[in-house]
């Protein structure tokens, strides 16, 4: 599972560095494997430890006192044998042939030389000499030769201009695959991104296909077919929601126009009240559904202007209830959102606090920044029973006789949420409530 | 004054005509859009009342065919559907207004009596609320038949007020109204002419009232 959600992109650039690493290790070990070590590299290296281990007092008498490196040689071959020569003294040590012994005090630097066995086709060094520094003594050694593994371990032990070169060209073309691979993989991935992300809320627009890499469209025709299933089953859902309103809507009025024929005034004002609650209803239901149901479209839009307009629109209720409605706010303050749907919010807003918070004469609509829309009314103001989420489900009511329906903040609760915006109802300073959108930025 | 009530519902259809009959003095109803169609032709119209969703089709598909007429009908559209998209979809059309169902008889004939006001003061050049009355070609102002003496904003504030009587009248509209690209407007100078207005239609007995509307604007009602 953690392998399946880490970046294809990296995956794939990780393998493939892994690959070519492998690939050049390979090359490196079956070259190694298949020349060998021919005794010139163990012996190299073992003449080093010599040559560190050589102890040489003021007389030019020599001495060696092997160094644990040196040590380590004689266990690890037992044939080994040195030769250390001066032109006073020597020093040897295991098998020398008799060869080389008979040669010794013969004091004949410069030149190092190397001497080699033939065994069938293959060569192999069984003498090397050594000078040491500054033409004090004469190294001669054999007898030792690694074996593949040994050699590696060796080149990794201490590294010449070969294998840090060699090295480096690994890493380089690691470095190189990391980067350039996922940029590969990855920007096709991201145009098909973008432009997924322009669609947004627009109607009819789909993902290029022809533009896609070949793996990727089955995935871009995949996203599209479910573009057109949403777009079929939100015209189903509008088409659903536009009949419910006329069908719910058109007996409404001809009731009430068939109330107007009731001739005692007070029957007539109940059965006119019950069926304006009723309508209500039906309105606040058909906006909640069109609210939830379908995708809203969003837009800069200034949240003052989107405010006044409410305002505007409520100006008749706010008379009819004898409540003088404010609006305070005259800078501009852009969000993102749907005007509509805010509209909708605030305008459940306004009435609301007009027919709840009415009693204290006022109801001001006010704008602040940042991002931030307030209603606010000096009535009795919410119990505190119901202070909190509780009101803004919906049909919760703030007392239960009241005349509400209990829909009008849960309708601005989705609205809130379709913004990813707050909101919440406290107190007004000196009594009433004050609700406040606050929207992101 | 003559309407047209285009709608289909067997009960609202008759209760419209009726209702609209006694406010106005004449209202005629049909059924479809062909009926319509039909109708205009033969007379003119002052308002027409329709309903969106008719039997032969969306009724909105009639308006630009209306708006082509001389003298031009005002067109107020009936709504079941209160998706904001169909109301602005009405609106851009060339409707001058919409109400959306059910609504309150008042509430009907407030609306077609604004319109059949903004109309006239348009076509006629006079308007009037109440017992105030504004004839925009003399620039003349009349409270029971007496003209009132006003200076030029304030009589460029009634005229932009009255064009538009009960309807929220935002105050930038009224700035507009009153002064040119090149006047330095004041910020509350608008609010003190107003209430100079405000104060001389009283003095007259004047029943129209300009309800101040706080950081949104005026409002002028009949007074009832």
């Amino acid at each position: 599972m953690k392998l399946a959600s880490r970046s294809i992109a990296t995956s794939a650039a990780m393998l493939l560095g892994g690959l070519i690493s492998a690939f050049l290790f390979c090359l490196v070990m079956g070259f190694i494997a298949f020349y060998g070590d021919e005794g010139d590299v163990a012996q190299y290296d073992i003449a080093t430890e010599i040559q560190r281990s050589v102890e040489m007092d003021d007389s030019g008498q020599l001495g060696i006192k092997p160094n644990a490196k040196l040590m380590a040689f004689h266990r690890q071959f037992p044939r080994l044998w040195y030769l250390v020569t001066t032109p006073q003294s020597h020093v040897s040590y295991g098998p020398v042939p008799a060869r080389v012994l008979a040669s010794k005090g013969v004091w004949d630097p410069p030149q190092a030389r190397s001497a080699y066995d033939t065994e069938g086709d293959s060569l192999r060094l069984s003498r090397s000499a050594r000078v040491g520094t500054d033409s004090k003594f004469l190294i001669e050694l054999g007898g030792a030769a690694y074996s593949s593994t040994e050699v590696v371990m060796s080149i990794l032990r201490e590294p010449d201009m070969t294998s840090i070169m060699l090295a480096a060209v690994v890493t380089i073309i690691i470095l190189t695959t990391i980067l350039v691979v996922p940029a590969l993989i990855v920007r096709p991935v991201l145009r098909a991104a973008a432009a997924a992300e322009d669609i947004g809320s627009k109607d009819g627009v789909r993902l290029p296909i022809e533009s896609q890499p070949s793996e990727l469209r089955p995935l871009a025709l995949a996203f599209n077919r479910a573009l057109d299933r949403i777009d079929a089953a939100t015209a189903e859902q509008r088409r659903f929601l536009s009949n419910a309103a006329h069908e719910l809507r058109t007996p409404l009025t001809r009731l009430r126009t068939r109330l107007e024929r009731v001739e005692d005034k007070e029957v007539r004002a109940e059965l006119v009240g019950g069926l304006q609650s009723l309508s209500g209803t039906v309105t606040m239901l058909l906006q909640l559904a069109r609210l939830t149901s379908q995708p809203t479209e969003m837009a800069r839009i200034d949240l003052a202007a989107t405010a006044r307009d409410a305002a505007v629109r409520e100006v008749p209720t706010a008379l009819a209830g004898g409540v003088d409605l404010e609006f305070r706010g005259d800078a501009t303050e852009m969000i993102s959102g749907s005007a509509q749907a805010i509209g909708i919010g605030l305008s459940n807003l306004i009435r609301n606090a007009i027919q709840h918070g009415g009693g204290g004469g006022r109801v001001i609509v006010e704008v602040g920044s940042p991002r931030r829309v307030s209603v606010i009314d000096f009535g009795p103001g919410l119990g505190t029973a119901y202070q909190g989420r509780a009101v803004m489900e919906p049909f919760a009511r703030g007392k239960q006789d009241s005349s509400g329906t209990g829909l009008g903040l849960a309708i601005v609760a989705q609205v809130a949420a379709l913004h990813g915006g707050l909101f919440s109802i406290d107190k007004t300073p000196g009594g009433g409530s004050t609700a406040t959108l606050t929207f992101p930025g | 004054m003559r309407l047209l009530v285009v709608e289909d519902d067997v009960d609202l259809g008759p209760w419209l005509r009726e209702a609209l009959e006694r406010a106005f003095g004449g209202a005629d109803l049909v059924a479809t859009l062909d009926e319509a169609c039909a109708a205009l032709k033969v007379r003119h119209f002052d308002l027409v009342v329709m309903d969106r969703r008719l039997p032969d089709g969306d009724a909105i598909t009639l308006i630009p065919t209306m708006r082509r007429l001389n003298p031009r009908p005002s067109i107020l559209v009936l709504t079941a559907l209160d998706d904001p998209n169909d109301i602005a979809k009405a609106l851009d059309a060339g409707a001058d207004d919409y109400l959306a169902k059910p609504f309150e008889p008042v509430e009907l004939i407030a609306r077609a009596k604004a319109i059949l006001r903004r109309s006239q003061l348009d076509q006629k050049g006079v308007s009037s609320v109440a017992n105030l009355r504004f004839d925009t070609f003399a620039r003349m102002a009349y409270v029971d038949d007496e003209p009132l003496i006003l200076p030029r904003r304030e009589l460029a504030l009634l005229e932009a007020l009255m064009r538009r009587t009960g309807q929220v009248v935002l105050r930038e509209s009224l700035d507009n109204a009153v002064y040119g690209f090149d006047d330095e407007i004041q910020s509350n100078a608008i609010d003190a002419h107003l209430s100079r207005l405000r104060k001389r239609l009283r003095e007259r007995g004047c029943k129209a009232e300009i309800k101040p509307l706080r950081g949104i604007g005026y409002l002028m009602t009949d007074g009832r």
